[in-house]
């Protein structure tokens, strides 16, 4: 052997000036040159990376445009006035007001020199078109140039005279048509609506302005009374700061700062896990894609490798990828987002959502979602790079298969993180949901870690399947490293979506719970206890006229020996948990006759009947009764705003079953009344949800007609629970899109990995068939995986969240509210929603792959 | 000629595997090719030819004996200084698919400068040099579909020679072409080789063997055979 040549030494340099930049610059050209040679690739990944830049820069031009800040707001506040003064009615210790309230006082704080207009603002009722309504109100004489810029008008003229009024478009729509002379305020005189006027920037709200002293009579404690003010000379922070000593609020150019944003910790957090989140899903989506280019340049990578390219430039040629794409579609996401911003500013879009703005563009904001997208960009283009510098530069130019082996990922670190953010996620429930939230994304990466090590167990256990089956499942455990980012993708949006259906069907199930209507859903119910004879037959025509044809069902209101109005409403505690069972929050206790029992009921019940007759209450809850009694409590009220407490009482009862358990507590006849030393009134009406179909603008209708033509009636609408069947197809929707972009991008790579097995599958006889399903196994290896992993770690997490996020009710009446694992949250879980995506999704991604892939025999060279 | 050979295999084995199941690709193999010397190595396919050339530019390890090239012994350099050992020192022309077709032919024969941080405005200069040297200057901005077959491969000799690379280790080199392209490639070689660079050709033809001023025979792994200025009347 010949004596050690000493280590390199020479540089071999030629005199030329070396740069680094250099070979990063040539690796940006030879990516950009792959990027437009393979438009297809590239279109897939610019997708993915620009479109989420695109909606999310819009959305937040959209938003500040439309958002009206003090400053862009003040024009429509103050028009051309120096100022506005508004009172603001605070009463000072002695209760007496001391606000100044008369135009003399305010002119005096003003000093000389001043001129003033009333500019008032309140709301009115009227009688519209379309019966009762009720709008923002304003009193300014809108031909005083002071007011100039607060409103547009569209149509006809400005009110000139005491009878005359304009309204906005929003108000117009609610019967105050041009032209017309509704009957407004609660004196209800006759109105012309002279002209249409717009407001500058909420175009959709309903106001009606007229002259100073013709609408507003409400102003009793000086609310909403104000000024616009002419002043010799520009209103400095003093003036602002002693007219506010004078309790006036004040606005005027000086104070109309801009209100800088203000974030806590948890919006913070807030932010920086949707960022987490965001990121993590366009890397796991887009790291195939990249694996797939990477695939299909392995050769070039190769060539590169045998010039001289180091594994860190072979490395950096893929990256160069990634800042190529992804720098390319956020630029695209910005360029389009800021565009569409723009145009939608200038074709006031706004007016969708009754905000119209100048155009504005939070650049801050706006600027880091393109950097994050671009990014997103570079990092789903790091495991790729990773992987293409590991491999066999000698087996790839031979055209042997590379043997450079998948590392198993990082499964400790992996459980350890899983295991942490569990831990932590049911800890934080106590505190603000953000928290369980960013425990439960520390699980998710933990997850993601784990995926590798997935893979593996998940092929280990194919091995009873049949043949197609078992090699896509083999060969996508030996290729780890492509599989595991697929499946981590689907994983993560099949956690999060199944999270948010978990958590919003446990939401829907508490309200539902909580919500326990004492009558069927659907009734009216109108209540007037509070009214004398003359006003409740009103009342009662106003009802029979708005309900024409349906069946009114009397009940009685209940007075004490006093006179004093009562409630009723039924409870027991129960002694195992200490629970409060019944109803805190539903209709009170409906006491009546025999119809009423049969209405409550929804069905004929001869037993229940007799007992009603006998002077039994009727209970359509078993846990209400206790030794055949059940237990009322009753809220007596001395006066119209303040009421006695609770006494407790018993009845006789009996047990009966409802037609719709849900929509029925207990019925209590009249006859039972003496015995509780209570009086009946008939001051109640019920009307049948066969029989009655109001929207909800007649209802509301219907309540402001009574109020001003009977006085205080309460009219309640027992409604279904909306259950937002919208949400759960929508989560679906999102969870597929993402889930099948993923699995799709992996199995076309997967596809390619298996050409040469494909051939030899060929060539032993397997039928074109067969190789089709090898390729749709790939596919439902993947999107199954992902999804029955994402599903398995989303229930847990969407109980907990549900568990964060009870709004009120169950929290409130358990005895220990932070004794969450004491007591559960009704959870409710969304099975078809699971269904689909645990089984239905995988179906479709393997069938998709299956019909779409080309099962022609490509020959393949093979050489060893 | 220069005193030291370009590249010297000393012993050199390979073994793919361990155990029983191991495969011998090359065994105590010992060859110098010196500047100005082109070298032939013939075989049996699977006598460890491409193996033998993927060792002498660095591609792959030796399980056992040295590599030098241009002085610098291979065995201990790590990774990242052997690929710039690569793109200083050594050429490598395969039988096809050389070039990287997002790139022209002139970008192509920058990249080994490039990536060793030579700006590429002087790597262009130097590219041009060695493009008109081989010919091909008037095709150096079209990209390699749109070039034949022979110009690809002389764009890739051109490659394999740009900056101070002496050493050519060319596999198959005219597999892909006819007959009078693959001479021209050989007489192209031929020519470097005049010049003043090294060159260890791998081929199956015994016609272009002719062209070499030295032929050494593989059989399972080892030199079965030497023979010096064989076969001159087949040029």
């Amino acid at each position: 052997m010949s004596a050690p040549a000493p280590v390199m030494t020479r540089t071999g340099t030629t005199g030329a000036a070396r740069s680094r930049p250099a070979a990063f610059l040539a690796a940006l050209r030879i990516s950009r040159r792959d990027a437009l040679r393979a438009r297809g690739r590239s279109a897939l990944i610019v997708t993915m990376v620009g479109l989420p830049v695109l909606v999310i820069v819009f959305a937040l031009i959209f938003a500040a445009t439309a958002d009206i800040t003090r400053r862009e707001g003040l024009t429509a506040r103050i028009g051309t006035a120096d100022l506005r003064i508004v009172t603001l009615g605070r009463p000072d210790t002695d209760g007496r007001a001391s606000t100044p309230t008369s135009p003399a006082e305010v002119m005096r704080l003003l000093g000389p020199g001043a001129r003033i207009i009333p500019a008032n603002e309140g709301s009115a009722d009227f009688r519209g078109e379309r019966g009762y309504d009720n709008a923002s109100a304003r009193e300014l004489d809108l031909r005083d140039p002071l007011t100039k810029g607060m409103y547009h008008l569209l149509r006809g003229r400005l009110p000139a005279a005491p009878g005359e009024i304009v309204v906005t478009p929003g108000a117009e729509e609610r019967g105050m048509r041009f032209g017309t002379t509704p009957a407004v305020t609660f004196k209800l005189t006759p109105m012309r609506v002279v002209g249409v006027v717009e407001h500058p920037h909420q175009t959709k709200s309903a106001e009606i302005i007229g002259l100073p002293g013709t609408l507003l009579f409400d102003r009793a404690d000086g609310r909403g009374t104000g000024w616009l003010a002419d002043t010799p000379k520009p209103v400095t922070m003093a003036d602002v700061r002693r007219l506010s000593r004078a309790s006036l609020d004040v606005q005027a150019p000086v104070e109309a700062r801009d209100a800088y944003g203000y974030h806590d910790t948890k919006d913070v957090v807030a932010i920086g896990l949707a960022v987490i989140m965001g990121v993590l899903e366009v890397v796991l989506l887009a790291g195939p894609a990249f694996a797939v280019g990477a695939r299909r340049r392995r050769r070039e990578l190769a060539l590169v490798a045998a010039q001289g390219g180091s594994p860190g430039q072979v490395r950096m040629v893929l990256l160069a990828d990634g800042v190529v794409l992804g720098g390319g579609a956020a630029l695209f996401g910005l360029v389009l987002g800021v565009g569409l911003g723009a145009l939608s500013a200038v074709l006031e879009a706004g007016r969708l959502i009754g905000g119209v703005g100048p155009l504005d563009v939070p650049w801050v904001p706006v600027l880091a979602v393109a950097a994050l997208g671009a990014a997103s960009g570079v990092a789903a283009a790091v495991l790729p790079a990773v992987r293409a510098a590991r491999q066999d530069v000698a087996a790839v130019l031979a055209g042997r298969r590379s043997t450079a082996r998948d590392r198993a990922g990082r499964p400790i670190i992996g459980a350890v993180l899983v295991v942490a953010g569990a831990v932590a996620a049911v800890r934080a429930i106590g505190s603000d949901r953000v928290w369980v939230l960013a425990a439960e994304i520390l699980a998710l990466l933990g997850l993601v870690a784990l995926t590798p090590s997935m893979v593996r167990l998940a092929a280990a256990a194919a091995r009873a399947l049949p043949l197609p089956l078992r090699l896509a499942a083999r060969d996508a455990a030996r290729n780890r490293g492509r599989t595991a980012s697929a499946v981590a993708a689907v994983l993560t949006a099949a956690a999060a979506f199944t999270m948010a259906a978990v958590a919003f069907d446990s939401a829907l199930a508490e309200r539902r719970d909580a919500f326990h209507p004492t009558v069927p859903a659907g009734t009216v119910e109108i209540n007037g206890s509070r009214l004398d004879d003359a006003r409740w037959a009103r009342a009662r025509t106003i009802v029979e006229r708005a309900l024409p044809g349906a069946p009114l069902i009397e009940a009685v209101a209940l007075r004490d020996t006093r006179g004093a109005a009562v409630e009723l409403s039924v409870g027991h505690l129960d002694a195992a948990d200490g629970m409060y069972l019944g109803n805190p929050f539903g209709v009170s206790l409906p006491v009546g006759d025999g119809r009423l029992l049969e209405f409550v009921q929804g069905r004929r019940d001869p037993v229940a009947a007799a007992a009603f007759a006998a002077g039994r209450a009727v209970v359509f809850d078993p846990r209400l009764v206790r030794d055949g009694r059940l237990r009322l409590s009753a809220v007596h009220f001395a006066s119209h705003d303040s009421s006695e407490a609770p006494r407790d009482l018993t009845v006789p009862a009996v047990v009966a079953r409802a037609a719709d358990p849900r929509r029925a507590v207990a019925v209590l006849p009249v006859s039972a009344l003496p015995a509780l030393g209570l009086k009946p009134e008939a001051r109640v009406l019920y009307a049948a949800p066969s029989s009655v179909r109001l929207t909800e603008e007649q209802e509301v209708r219907l309540g402001r007609e009574l109020a001003i033509m009977a006085g205080p009636v309460g009219v309640t609408f027992v409604r279904d629970l909306d259950s937002y069947g919208f949400v759960k197809p929508l989560l679906f929707l999102a969870a597929a899109v993402l889930a099948l972009g993923g699995t799709l991008a992996a199995t076309g790579l997967a596809a390619a990995d298996l050409r040469p097995d494909l051939a030899t599958m060929a060539a032993v006889g397997a039928r074109p068939g067969t190789r089709r399903l090898v390729v749709a196994g790939q596919a439902g290896f993947i999107a199954g995986l992902g999804a029955l992993a994402g599903a398995l770690a989303g229930i847990p997490a969407g109980i907990v969240v549900a568990g964060s996020s009870m709004p009120y009710g169950y929290r409130a009446w358990a005895p220990d509210p932070s004794s969450f694992l004491d007591r559960l949250p009704p959870v409710e879980l969304p099975w078809l929603f699971l269904a689909a995506l645990v089984v239905g999704l995988p179906l479709l991604a393997a069938l998709v792959a299956g019909v779409f892939t080309r099962t022609r025999v490509t020959l393949t060279r093979r050489i060893t | 000629m220069s005193f030291d050979p370009v590249v010297r295999l000393t012993d050199v084995g390979r073994l793919h595997g361990d155990g029983p199941g191991a495969v011998t690709a090359l065994s105590e193999v010992s060859l110098a090719v010196e500047a100005g010397e082109l070298v032939a190595v013939m075989g049996p396919s699977g006598s460890g030819k491409s193996t033998l050339l993927n060792v002498a530019g660095g591609l792959d390890r030796p399980t056992s004996g040295d590599v030098v090239v241009e002085g610098v012994s291979l065995s201990r350099l790590p990774a990242g200084e052997l690929a710039a050992l690569r793109r200083r020192h050594v050429g490598y022309v395969f039988q096809d698919l050389n070039l990287i077709p997002s790139l022209t032919a002139l970008e192509n024969v920058t990249l080994p400068r490039e990536l060793d941080g030579i700006r590429f405005r002087d790597a262009r200069r130097q590219a041009l040099e060695v493009l008109a040297e081989v010919g091909l200057a008037e095709v150096a901005d079209r990209f390699p579909d749109e070039i034949s077959g022979g110009q690809r491969q002389r764009v890739a000799i051109a490659r394999a020679l740009a900056g101070e690379r002496r050493l050519i280790l060319a596999d198959e080199p005219t597999g892909a072409l006819d007959t009078p392209t693959g001479d021209e490639i050989l007489q192209l070689l031929r020519a470097r080789c005049d010049a003043g660079a090294a060159v260890l050709l791998v081929t199956h033809e015994p016609r272009y063997a002719a062209w070499a001023d030295r032929v050494v025979f593989l059989r399972d792994g080892r030199v079965a055979d030497t023979a010096t200025a064989p076969l001159e009347s087949a040029r």
